[in-house]
């Protein structure tokens, strides 16, 4: 079976495609946030796995799914992506906080530095 | 066309997130971490979706990348290649890493597909989730009236509200924690003189 051209690059993007890429993305930031051993880079790790959730959501709200109440499919996918968004910036702006305050107590955000709960 | 213009942001893309969780320089994470975000953007354009891609060039590319570049600036003794950067458990995390995407391709192929229950045939919601197509429908076909803003202020307005508090609690929140310490009531007296408070922490 000969592989065309339009096999590998059809003319729409099937969702398949971005789900993978999306999973490819998580799964990067899901090593990132286990394996980083500086808080801060745990946090960009998890800004990762975050916008690969939003790529998901928008990929699904644009593959015309049947609307199921009374606002479109389409737009409710995108309104998710929103309140994500604000979500992340929130975890965003207090983790950043929580590591500042935890460097001017301790001068480390190595995470295997912070042991204050091991006792 | 429209995949060339996809594999062309989503190669960058996921190198950029590679150089995010394995160089030693965190700036340098950053950096790759904001170009990410700016090129995970131009998919959502790619998606018909011109209200999300502004939206996360605004706030993560011009918010988010902007507010970690300032943390790393404020932490030292973070960067550089002399400091170890990964725990113990690297090597069980790219393992259970690169085990998500396996298990995706095993389900794309439906090696894993449910099967159904009367004709012990895949299921047919999983083939058409495989095989559906995005961008499909033409942005046109969605009325104004029906867009974005109505649906967030009528239909959803009350998660839109708790989102509100929600950024209100997370921005007092932080300004509480980042503020220094201050001596309690009884021993003002041998705290010294106030603006000597961030003092006290260390």
């Amino acid at each position: 079976m000969a592989l065309r051209f339009s096999d590998i690059f059809p003319p729409i993007v099937p969702l398949s495609h971005y789900l993978l890429f999306s999973a490819i993305l998580f799964a990067i930031g899901l090593y990132g946030v286990l394996a980083r051993r500086n808080a801060i880079g745990m946090l960009l790790s998890i800004e990762l796995m975050l916008n690969a959730v939003n790529v998901n959501l928008a990929a699904f709200s644009r593959s015309g799914l049947p609307d199921t109440g009374a606002v479109p499919a389409q737009i409710v996918g995108q309104l998710f992506v929103i309140f994500l968004i604000t979500v992340a910036v929130a975890e965003a702006a207090v983790g950043l906080a929580i590591i500042v305050a935890i460097f001017k107590l301790r001068k480390t955000v190595l995470a295997d530095e912070l042991t204050l709960l091991r006792g | 066309m429209e995949t060339l213009v996809f594999y062309g942001l989503a190669v960058p893309i996921v190198m950029l997130a590679l150089v995010v969780v394995t160089t030693p320089h965190i700036l340098r994470a950053v950096v790759a971490l904001f170009l990410a975000l700016v090129g995970v953007g131009g998919l959502f354009f790619l998606l018909r979706c011109p209200m999300l891609g502004a939206l996360q060039l605004m706030v993560y590319a011009g918010g988010i990348a902007v507010l970690f570049a300032f943390a790393v600036m404020m932490v030292r003794r973070v960067t550089g290649e002399f400091v170890r950067q990964t725990t113990r458990m690297a090597w069980p995390a790219a393992l259970l890493a690169c085990a998500i995407p396996v298990l995706f391709l095993a389900l794309w192929q439906g090696q894993l597909a449910v099967l159904d229950e009367t004709t012990g045939r895949p299921d047919p919601i999983a083939l058409d989730a495989a095989t559906r197509f995005v961008a499909t429908r033409s942005p046109e076909e969605v009325d104004p009236k029906e867009g974005l803003s109505p649906a967030m202020l009528r239909d959803y307005v009350i998660p839109f509200e708790i989102a509100s508090v929600l950024m209100l609690v997370a921005m007092v929140g932080a300004v509480l924690i980042g503020m220094p310490a201050r001596p309690r009531a009884g021993t003002a007296a041998e705290a010294g003189p106030p603006g000597g408070d961030g003092a006290e922490v260390q």
